[in-house]
């Protein structure tokens, strides 16, 4: 959605793939970021809280050790001073033991110090105590440990710690052979705890409490807090530890802790993206947009390999190398169908010209054939004419010589007169033209006709195998003087080919195509060496510059099962657009007049009717390239 | 119908009249837990006399409360505080052990505690001036020492080693065992105190210093739990460092031969003072004590089951005089009153009674200046005697 929402911003305008990868990483650092936040928020105080507890608990843990070791160290001794058989006797006969207990005392130490010490009978009555008792306790009857010191046989094993006023009161019983006789005390004042534990000053924004066996808070440690307590789970001589901590100061962490994580996301955002962006173009949209132009180029023809880039993903890596395999498939299909369609064009355009020609040989019968009847008469009747006019005329000359011998004769003159008038000598003159230039134009179009009949209709030659060879010398030596001064033919016979078909048929076709290089040629300009002029045919680009006569080469070889003949002119060449109507019939380049411009096409019909083909490659100013294709 | 409601009436009054109390209690004030069996024999002791008189003097039902000081004082002083509170505790008798007593002492005095004693020892206990309430039938330390040293010197030993508890008993001890040896020319080769509840290392590191002191019979003045550690340790100890023992009867009363086990008692030489009658040498009396305590206590087959004997001698010689001495009195139903006429008839009581050691014949006295007024055995009335093999006390002929 965010991506849709950034495209939106661009005005529904589609965007580069580099430009929304950057935009999509950029959106979904910003929502990581986001929700990241919000959640950071919402799970950090809970975090943080219990980052607190844990460090407080560890605090109160660690605090608890320290009262535990404390309090076991003394007890330890204490107890060992409990087991001295003076205890003993001391409670079982008090009279007789208080003055040695006292002098006892005097060396008995715990940890190098003297604690208050007290020994009780077994009613709780104090028997002796080491320094007064300013609470005036003497009597531990009521003591909440004492009915379970007392009563119980097995008590010998317990020791009770309760705590009042400011110090901790350890109560060991002194047992005689399994039974509580006694009790011995110490007290060990809260003022030495701190001291030893050096309590002052340690805790700080928590508030620590020691609670009795009750839950009673006995003694207080840190700053006075209001919050929830928290009673540690260890205990230690029936005590535990309870704390209470400012939970807004952990708020107050909390958002000056997530305001700094804000920035540090927001810089690691705006970092990341960018080299993220960096990275993806790299390796992600620039292989893309590669494969993009590449595909674009391949719908365009044009179908290069892309080169293998280095450090892009291993799929983009096979993307490429499967790309390029395919480019060189569709090339070679390509290439393939190019080709098919090549020669299918050109078998179509051989097909089309094929039918073309068919057409036109089957229109050219019909025209010579609808033709030939007229100018059959009509070439009988000028001979007609002929004959007639030539007895007018001589008619007329005797008759004319008549008049004129005939002198004033009006008649006689009146007729001369008129004949002047009528030009009937101009007319007579002209008649005789006119019926030649007739007869000249009717062996013209019998001419045509024949070439038309040529054209269409099969060759009344017998088909023979012949050398392909003789028939180029044979043709070239026919034509060697028509061409000599423009052109200059030189044949190379790269192999002997035979072929079956109408030698005569070949010879025509070669003069055809001979003809035509030379007139191309001469259409060209001299020749000379030096600078070449522009042709008559016009607009032909020719280099300026040494050029050599007139050059027409054949080449004969074998390809395949075929006979190749091929004929090169350096003539001015053929536009593209007429290389296509080439062999079409009646076209030709010509000035009107000059030739029927039949020539190609009966070549063509004649090369087709050898299973053969002819194709013709130009350049305009550089020359023309007939190949004649004829199985062998 | 009017006459049966008044001779109703009038016997109701009578019986009234006739029952000052509706029972007596006797406290018997020992330690029933650490000597255990001392505490038993003196309870058992106590019955079998009572039982004799149907447990009921002059009508009036008697019953022994037990209660155990465990060797304490204070505990003992707290049992003798409920006596006084208690309208119907005539008398006490105590246990073993003698500090209780010793400390306790200026209080049952001044507060007119009828304490009879039939086996604490020490010497001071019944020597009190400006009022003596304390009655005892049982070896007097006073002359318990010069009976141990005694029959220690005829034995031959010459260099007695003390081993003493810390007490008051240890100490009266120690000065008659000082006196006999001084009299005989002897020094104790050295003295060692020991307090309750030593532990077994430290008895055998005294016994080791005893056996290197060069002393050839130590002088033991201790209770069974001591006398039990002082045992085991010398067990332990090479054949080099055990030496003879001569003791007081404090080892007797508690479990020893039980304890220590019948093999370990063969192998320790250990004597220790006791009164002259044993069941072992009967008589028709005792055999008829025995059977009486027999019908009470079933365990109680035969002479051998009597364990602590002294307990139960000295506890049954005792009520027996308690209750002739009560028996020439009228109990007033005044508590005090008739503690004090029980005293007095005490100290006046010339009626022979019979006893298992003997016919006492005015057993006591009231004469300030006899050390010995509330003392009803003699030195002539000790012996010396043994654990046999199966823990059963025998004296020494």
């Amino acid at each position: 959605m965010i991506l849709m929402g950034s495209l939106k911003i661009l005005n529904n305008k589609t965007i580069s793939t580099s430009r929304s990868f950057t935009i999509f990483v950029m959106a979904s650092m910003l929502l990581l970021s986001t929700v990241l936040l919000t959640f950071v928020w919402f799970s950090l105080q809970k975090t943080l809280t219990k980052q607190r507890v844990d460090q407080i608990d560890i605090t109160v843990d660690g605090l608890s050790h320290e009262m535990n070791n404390y309090i076991k160290v003394r007890f330890n001794e204490f107890k060992t001073q409990s087991q001295f058989p003076i205890m003993n006797q001391a409670v079982m006969q008090p009279e007789q033991n208080i003055e040695n207990l006292k002098d006892f005392f005097v060396d008995l130490f715990i940890q190098r110090k003297q604690y208050q010490q007290k020994i009780l009978d077994f009613s709780g009555k104090v028997l002796y105590q080491r320094f007064a008792d300013n609470n005036n306790n003497n009597h531990y009857a009521d003591a909440i440990w004492f009915n379970t010191l007392s009563n119980d046989i097995t008590s010998n094993s317990q020791r009770l710690i309760t705590s009042d006023k400011n110090y901790f009161e350890l109560v060991i019983p002194i047992v005689y052979n399994n039974y509580t006789e006694g009790f011995f005390i110490l007290e060990l004042p809260f003022t030495d705890l701190k001291s030893n534990l050096n309590l002052k000053n340690r805790f700080e924004n928590i508030e620590i409490s020691l609670l009795n066996q009750q839950l009673k808070t006995i003694l207080t440690l840190g700053s006075e807090i209001k919050g929830d307590m928290h009673i540690s789970k260890d205990e230690f001589f029936g005590l535990k530890l309870a704390y209470q901590y400012n939970q807004n100061e952990i708020t107050a962490n909390t958002f000056s802790f997530l305001q700094n994580l804000f920035y540090v996301l927001i810089f690691f955002a705006f970092t990341i993206s960018l080299i993220a962006a960096f990275l993806g173009n790299r390796y992600f949209v620039h292989p893309i947009l590669k494969l993009t132009q590449h595909t674009l180029e391949m719908t365009k023809g044009h179908t290069t390999q892309i080169s293998l880039p280095k450090h892009v993903p291993s799929e983009f890596l096979i993307l490429i190398q499967n790309f390029n395999h395919m480019v060189n498939i569709v090339g070679d299909r390509e290439s393939k169908l190019k080709l098919a369609y090549e020669q299918l064009k050109d078998n179509q355009l051989q097909l089309m010209q094929a039918d073309k020609m068919a057409s036109l040989g089957t229109l050219a019968a019909g025209v010579a054939h609808e033709i030939n009847n007229p100018l059959a008469f009509i070439t009988n009747n000028i001979q007609t004419l002929d004959l007639y006019f030539n007895d007018i005329n001589t008619y007329y000359q005797q008759s004319k010589n008549i008049l004129g011998d005939l002198k004033n004769n009006d008649q006689a003159t009146k007729t001369i007169n008129l004949i002047q008038d009528k030009k009937i000598d101009f007319i007579v003159d002209d008649i005789t033209d006119l019926i030649n230039d007739c007869n000249e134009g009717l062996v013209r179009v019998k001419d045509i006709v024949a070439s038309l009949n040529q054209f269409s209709r099969k060759d009344m030659e017998t088909p023979s195998t012949f050398n392909l060879r003789e028939n180029i010398e044979k043709t070239v030596k026919m034509i060697k003087h028509e061409i000599k001064y423009n052109s200059k033919i030189k044949i190379n016979i790269i192999d002997e080919c035979q072929i079956s078909g109408f030698s005569g048929q070949i010879n025509q076709v070669l003069i055809n195509i001979l003809m035509n290089a030379q007139q191309s040629i001469v259409e060209r300009g001299v020749v000379e060496r030096g600078v070449v002029e522009k042709g008559v045919a016009g607009k032909g680009v020719v280099e300026k510059g040494i050029a050599e006569k007139g050059l027409i080469d054949i080449y004969l070889k074998k390809e395949k099962s075929y006979a190749i003949i091929s004929i090169i002119d350096n003539g001015c060449g053929i536009k593209e657009e007429n290389i296509v109507k080439l062999f079409d019939p009646f076209f030709t380049s010509k000035p009107v007049g000059e030739g029927t411009g039949l020539g190609l096409s009966i070549s063509y019909g004649i090369i087709k009717s050898h299973k053969g083909k002819i194709e013709v490659t130009s350049k305009i100013g550089l020359g023309t390239t007939f190949k004649i294709s004829l199985p062998m | 119908m009017k006459y049966p409601f008044i001779f109703f009436v009038l016997l109701l009054s009578l019986n009234a009249y006739c029952a000052p109390y509706k029972n007596l209690n006797i406290y018997l004030d020992a330690d029933q837990t650490n000597a255990i069996t001392s505490g038993e024999a003196i309870y058992r002791g106590m019955l079998t006399a009572l039982s004799e008189h149907d447990y009921q003097i002059q009508g009036i039902p008697i019953a022994v409360i037990k209660k155990d000081h465990r060797g304490s004082s204070p505990r003992s002083l707290a049992h003798l505080k409920q006596f006084l509170k208690d309208d119907l505790a005539i008398s006490v008798f105590s246990g073993l052990h003698s500090p209780p007593l010793l400390a306790n002492k200026q209080f049952i005095n001044n507060n007119k505690i009828l304490m009879l004693d039939p086996w604490a020892a020490a010497g001071p206990i019944t020597r009190t001036e400006g009022g003596n309430w304390i009655f005892r039938l049982s070896i007097d330390d006073s002359k318990a020492g010069g009976v141990i040293t005694q029959s220690a010197l005829n034995e031959g030993f010459k260099f007695p080693y003390l081993l003493l508890e810390d007490t008051g008993w240890g100490k009266s001890n120690h000065k008659t065992i000082n006196t006999t040896l001084t009299k005989h020319n002897h020094l104790p080769a050295s003295v060692t105190w020991f307090k309750w509840g030593l532990s077994l290392n430290n008895a055998k590191i005294i016994l080791r210093n005893i056996a290197n002191s060069g002393a050839d019979v130590i002088f033991l003045v201790a209770n069974s739990p001591e006398g039990k550690t002082f045992a085991n340790a010398m067990l332990e100890l090479p054949l080099k460092h055990q030496l003879p023992i001569r003791s007081h009867w404090g080892i007797t009363g508690g479990d020893f031969p039980e304890s220590i086990g019948p093999e370990n008692l063969k192998k320790i030489d250990l004597q220790f003072i006791q009164t002259s009658f044993s069941f072992f040498k009967p008589n028709d009396f005792s055999n008829k004590v025995l059977k009486q305590a027999q019908s009470i206590f079933d365990d109680i087959q035969g002479p051998a089951d009597i364990k602590a004997p002294s307990g139960f001698i000295h506890g049954y010689d005792l009520m027996k005089l308690w209750i002739s001495a009560s028996n020439h009195i009228k109990f007033s139903g005044n508590i005090q009153q008739d503690r004090l006429l029980l005293k007095q008839s005490l100290e006046n009581l010339i009626t022979p009674v019979q006893g298992l050691i003997k016919t006492y014949q005015h057993p006591f006295s009231n004469n300030p200046n006899d050390i010995d007024a509330h003392e009803a055995l003699n030195a002539s009335d000790f012996v010396m005697g043994f654990y046999d093999i199966n823990g059963v006390i025998k004296n020494i002929e």
